[in-house]
């Protein structure tokens, strides 16, 4: 009984001694970066089915991308690594929370894909299952009879009758994976100061109907264009490659 | 009275717990042993350079045998790597395309496993650098073994001897794609094929080539056929890619479909002749039955294709001339490589 009366004296101090710590400041700022899929100005879902440039009833059913090197560079220039690899997975919006160290912030970078000294000839089962670019974390991402990651696969199928009603049955598939398709993302306008205990939020908007264009020269005719899987159509990559990175805005 | 019990209890418990740990520690499988071995490269054969990561160990072979036999690497439990490569047919399995892709356009002739540890580029397009690399893509690919590796290590890791040879042989604690590639990789660079007539003909320990093999060998060497201008050195294959006009129109694009570029359409590795009379049937689509189809492709300088290689054109060979070129490369058979019963299955030994 004695025990346990010197237990709960125990307990009662030690509860008295938090109540006495110092409050520790923050020494760090938070930045969330979400990840915000739209077509058009709706929220993006995979399997819905949208309107294209074309009026092609067509659904996404996959959408998935390498994010690479996403990082933010701060006003001496120096570029601050945020996250290496991330394997998204656009079915969902994913939002990324990092601490970061207090100051003035330029700018917000990132890659679409792998970079080169991480593509070709590069051995995924060098990775822990736990990293994206491992045999079980990339998920499909990878040819593996010519070895290198698929940085994006975006597929669906779309109704190229024109018949209201009809179902969709005619494919497209855009695999992107080429050295050359590997493209940088910078915004650089973000003058961003933070201060220690700061909360900032980034939105990066992806319009996903702009993968197929934005009604000029770059759109993408599903009925003429509809697969590549990179080296097969280089053409039709580049131009996914670039219609893709060109479908993101920065939201603060 | 209540905490006597209560201790007499959890002292119980304690004594049950260790003595299931006792137990348990008894079932595990006992620690092997490792060590580095030599492997036995013919003479006139250039050594081989091993990744720093999988120098070979006598676990780290065995292993790769173990997993180049084990049908758990499919999808279904019903192929492992030698349904394709048989040793009997110099790692071939026979069939025009392998049963495993009846249908594929991208299905194609099972190619000879020998002489790996040399090659410096796999696969026919040539888009694969490695051994270890390589691995990866039957286990992946729908027309082989057609399953994600993922299920497959899930199949693996309850075996406990795989398990233990892993973790002795590469320090991982269960299997993984690392060991995986590396321990295949491993065993098939034990794949060495150096002893034929032909190797113990150049290295002057026989003197038994009949008339017809010296015409032929000297036909294979000679500028008139041109033979050897690509099946060349001591692997015969130069790793090149050619198109040799074996169809106007090809329906596998071979190595464009790497490149992307129309001039590399049709054009396959080139592959190796040792053992050529065991790995019928030929070409990358299995379309020759016989060594005597392809000669007489050859002498007939192929089909035009704008891609094709200058060096194919019609031979004018005699009929003769013909069978002494088959007669030379019948020489090539190793008929120790394909009896050797370290390449066998592990249950045959």
């Amino acid at each position: 009984m004695k025990n346990i009366s010197l237990i709960f004296i125990s307990f009662l101090l030690l509860a008295s001694c938090k109540e006495n710590e110092p409050i520790i400041k923050p020494t760090k700022a938070t930045i969330n970066i979400t990840f915000d899929t739209r077509w058009q100005d709706q929220d993006f879902a995979i399997e819905q089915v949208y309107y294209d440039n074309f009026n092609h009833r067509i659904r996404i059913d996959k959408f998935m991308s390498y994010i690479s090197k996403l990082g933010l560079e701060n006003s001496n220039g120096n570029f601050i690594e945020l996250k290496d690899f991330y394997l998204a997975d656009y079915s969902t919006d994913p939002t990324f929370t990092f601490e970061i160290d207090p100051g003035t912030y330029n700018k917000l970078l990132f890659g679409l894909g792998i970079p080169l000294a991480y593509n070709k000839n590069q051995d995924p089962a060098q990775y822990p299952s736990t990293s994206p670019l491992s045999v079980s974390g990339s998920q499909g991402m990878f040819w593996f009879w010519d070895t290198g990651y698929i940085f994006t696969k975006f597929e669906g199928k779309a109704d190229l009758s024109g018949t209201e009603g009809e179902p969709l049955l005619d494919n497209f598939l855009f695999h992107l994976g080429a050295d050359t398709l590997y493209r940088k993302i910078s915004f650089t306008n973000l003058a961003m100061n933070l201060q220690a205990g700061d909360t900032k939020s980034l939105t990066l908007r992806i319009r996903v109907d702009q993968i197929l264009g934005t009604g000029n020269s770059e759109d993408i005719d599903i009925a003429n264009e509809n697969i590549t899987h990179s080296n097969n159509s280089i053409a039709l990559a580049i131009k996914v490659a670039d219609n893709y990175s060109n479908a993101f805005t920065l939201v603060e | 009275m209540h905490l006597r019990s209560l201790n007499k209890k959890c002292i119980s418990l304690l004594l049950v717990g260790l003595l299931v740990c006792v137990f348990s520690c008894n079932t595990t499988q006992p620690e092997l042993k490792d060590s580095v071995i030599k492997i036995k490269v013919p003479a006139h054969f250039p050594s081989i350079n091993y990744p720093e990561d999988n120098t070979p160990t006598n676990l780290r072979v065995e292993l790769g045998r173990l997993l180049f036999y084990d049908v758990r690497l499919s999808a279904d439990n019903d192929i492992n790597c030698a349904t394709c490569h048989v040793q009997s047919a110099a790692f071939t399995d026979g069939e025009k395309i392998s049963s495993t892709a009846p249908s594929s356009k991208f299905g194609r002739n099972s190619p000879t496993l020998s002489n790996l540890a040399w090659a410096p580029i796999l696969m026919s397009e040539g888009g694969v650098i490695s051994l270890e690399l390589q691995a990866l893509a039957p286990l992946h690919d729908s027309l082989e073994m057609g399953q994600n590796m993922i299920l497959a290590l899930n199949k693996l890791n309850e075996d406990p001897l795989l398990k233990n040879m892993s973790k002795a042989a590469y320090h991982r604690d269960s299997i993984d794609p690392y060991v995986v590639t590396r321990a295949l990789a491993n065993f098939q660079r034990t794949m060495i094929s150096g002893d034929t007539r032909y190797d113990r003909h150049i290295n002057n320990m026989t003197s038994d080539f009949s008339q017809e093999e010296l015409r032929g060998m000297a036909l294979f060497f000679s500028e008139r056929t041109n033979c050897s201008s690509c099946h060349s050195g001591v692997f015969f294959t130069d790793y090149g890619f050619y198109n040799i006009g074996l169809y106007q129109n090809y329906d596998d694009i071979g190595r464009e479909r790497k490149t992307q570029t129309t001039k590399d359409r049709g054009k396959f590795k080139t592959p190796t002749l040792r053992n050529i009379a065991l790995t019928s049937p030929y070409m990358h689509d299995g379309s020759f039955s016989t060594l005597q189809e392809v000669i007489e492709f050859y002498n007939n300088g192929g089909s035009d294709n704008p891609n094709k290689d200058t060096r194919v054109s019609a031979l004018n060979l005699t009929l003769s001339e013909q069978n002494d070129l088959i007669a030379f490369l019948n020489t090539l058979t190793d008929w120790n490589f394909v009896q050797n019963k370290k390449l066998m299955p592990p249950v045959t030994e």
